[in-house]
Order: C-alpha cells, then structure tokens, then sequence
C-alpha cells in the first residue's frame, strides 16, 4: 500500500481557500464581532427607547384627560381643606363664625403644640351640639381631641375642647419619577365630601390703611 | 453488452487526480461557506441599519413626546399636588371619624331630666356626670341601651361606675362608654 504524500502543488491549490477561512476569521474578529457588540448595544437601547416612548405615550394621554377636568378649582378645594401653613388667624376666625352662627360666647382661643388649639366655649346643649356638627363640616379640616363639659348656670354649658389643625407643604417641584394618574374614584368621592364642606373664609380686613399726602403709609 | 473501462494511467498519475478533485471540491466548500458568512455579514449590516433608523425614529417621536409634554407642565404639577393632598386628605377624614357628632349623639341619649354637671370625650372613652331626679331613670337608661346604638357609635362596653346621692336629693350618675 503507497503512502499519501501533500505535494506542494496540492498546498498551491489549497492557498486560496486557507487563505479565504484565515481572511474571513480576521474580517469576524475585526468587523462583524464589534458590530454584532453594537447590534446588541442598540437592541438593548431600543428596548429602553420603546419603554420610555410607551411611558410618555400613556403619561400625555392621562394629563390630556387630566387637563379636560378642572383639576385648578379642585386644587383650590383640596387646599382649603388642607393648607400649605396654617394660618392661626383663619382657625381662630372659624371658630368664631361657627360659634357666632351657632349663638356661643368664644370665652378663649389659644395656641399650644403640634397645632392643637385651646377652645372654651359657653352656651346651650343644642348650640354646642351645632357647633360640633357645623365644625365638623367646615374647612379647613379641624379635628376634635377632647371634649370636656361643665355645668355653668342654669342651662348653661361650659365646653373646653381641644382642636388639631392640619397642613401639608405645598411642593413647587415635581420629581422625573413621579408618576400621574387619573384620579381613582376614592379620590373623587373624598374631593365629593369636601364640596359638600363649608369653608369660613377670612373675613376682609374692611378698615382701609391711611396714607399720609406724601404717599407714605402711615405707621399710627 | 457492459463494458469494462481500463486506466492507461500509472497509478501515481491516478492518484494525483483524485488529490485535485479533492482539493477542488474542498476549495468549492470553503468558498462557499465564505459566502455564506459574508451574506450573513451583509445581514447583519443590513439589521444593524433598520435597528438605527429605527432608533433615531423612536429618539424623533420621544423628543416630540417631550415637547408636548411641555404644554402639561401645569396639569402635570396641579394633578400632582392634588393628588398628594387628596391622599392626605382622605386619610385625616378617616382617622377624624365623627367626633364631635358621635359626642352628642350620646348626649342626646341620656335620659330625659338629666342634667349634665361634667363631661370629658376623648377618642378611647367617654365619660359623663349628671345629675338625674331618680336612680331608676339611670339604671333604666343603662339598661335599655340598645345594643345597636352601641355599635353605632363605636363603643365596646357601657357602665355606670357611680352613682352618689345628691344633697338636693336627686342621683349624680357617672356614665362610661369605652370605644
């Protein structure tokens, strides 16, 4: 049996086809690798692309059937309800329109911590039980801690209670992660109540301030 | 009739033939698959381009996005807020319950006469001192609380931890109501 020897002519008709797989290795590591690398790149960025299109898709067609209700008035009830500060002078004045409708001597208004307010009011058992119900519907949103009642005179009842006011910072900023929704029902039925809520507004300071000829306010 | 073909060639002859053939068909192979690869190559140039017409596509609409989006900035903001405070809200209003209503609604209840000498309400308990003509009118009152009423105003338990004789000759009745 002969042995099979690679002449040198069989290696000159293998040179080009060597040569080919060597070139189209070099062309892989050098070409097609980075680019299959920059097809991965883009395909994952599209993915984020696509979810960041589909975010602002459904965020624009939430604030265009938000912008169809009329979220400014339901904003200015919200903050009625719950101010950005409290104002002492706006609890104070609630009161005593309450306690005025309700024909009661506000006999004191004081302040103490963590916004809870002193009340002592005296009148009848029906005007102090109006009050109650006439504060509990009013805004801003007062809340009742303790309620303590003595015997003053003859049909006359001395209430001391203790009123906590509420407020929540009024944000100028919104953060890029904040989502909007449309409102749920639960917030329209809360926004619902609050219509229904009575709010004392402060009264218009009537005394007009008296400016001396040269244009300057007059301190006295 | 078959007929039997004879190689006048020395066998080496042969051999290389066959070598040329081989090498041949291995060069069509190799030239082939080189084809192969670089039609895929083409491809992926060709997937590599719709990804980023695509790409700049999508960066097109999201800037367009964007500036809608500019025109909600107030909605965006208003809904935002309100939503927080609605949220805040719901939760004070739930937590208030009907305090001061359910107060008197308990001092409604008391029985006909009584006179109230001292309350004190809180959200764990109620207590009220008054003064009735009779200690019966007390007890009665106690014991014909309807359940209902109870639960309604969200008490647990009713009690009149004392009852003192008063020197007008009427009863002061101390009244509980736990929640």
């Amino acid at each position: 049996m002969s042995k099979q020897r690679i002449s040198f002519s069989d290696l000159k008709t293998l040179v080009l086809p060597i040569g080919f797989v060597v070139f189209t290795f070099l062309f892989g590591f050098v070409v097609v690798a980075p680019k299959a690398k920059e097809i991965f790149v883009l395909n994952r960025r599209m993915k984020e692309q696509k979810e960041e299109l589909f975010i602002l898709e459904t965020k624009i067609e939430t604030l265009s059937k938000l912008a169809s209700i009329n979220l400014k008035e339901k904003l200015e009830l919200s903050l009625k309800a719950l101010p950005a500060e409290i104002s002492v002078p706006l609890v104070m004045s609630t009161i005593e329109q309450i306690a005025g409708q309700n024909d009661l001597d506000l006999k004191s208004f004081s302040s103490g911590d963590n916004f809870v307010f002193e009340c002592v009011l005296e009148g009848n058992k029906s005007s102090l039980e109006s009050f109650f119900t006439d504060l509990d519907q009013s805004l801003p949103i007062l809340t009742t801690q303790e309620i303590k009642l003595t015997d003053v005179e003859d049909r006359l009842i001395k209430a001391e209670f203790g009123l906590k006011a509420f407020f929540l910072d009024f944000e100028e900023e919104i953060k890029a992660s904040e989502k909007v929704s449309l409102l749920s029902s639960e917030e329209e039925a809360t926004l619902g109540e609050l219509e229904k809520f009575t709010f004392f507004a402060l009264p218009a300071l009537l005394t007009p301030v008296s400016t001396s000829a040269s244009g300057r306010t007059n301190p006295f | 009739m078959k007929r039997k073909g004879i190689n006048f060639l020395p066998d080496k002859a042969r051999l290389q033939t066959v070598r040329l053939k081989e090498t041949k068909k291995t060069g069509v192979a190799i030239f082939f698959g080189v084809v192969i690869f670089f039609l895929l190559f083409a491809g992926v140039l060709g997937y590599n381009f719709y990804l980023l017409e695509e790409s700049r596509e999508i960066d097109l609409q999201v800037l367009t996005l964007k500036q809608q989006l500019e025109k909600y900035r107030e909605t965006e903001l208003q809904a935002f807020l309100l939503q927080k405070r609605v949220g805040e809200i719901k939760a004070i209003l739930e937590k208030k319950g009907d305090f001061g209503p359910k107060w008197w609604q308990i001092v409604s209840l008391l029985p006909s006469g009584a006179e109230i000498q001292e309350a004190g309400f809180d959200q764990e308990k109620a207590e009220i001192v008054f003064a009735v003509s009779t200690y019966q009118s007390a007890g009665d009152f106690v014991d014909n609380f309807p359940q209902q009423k109870l639960e309604e105003l969200g008490g647990k338990e009713i009690s009149l931890p004392l009852v003192k004789k008063n020197e007008t000759g009427g009863y002061l009745v101390s009244l509980k109501i736990i929640f």
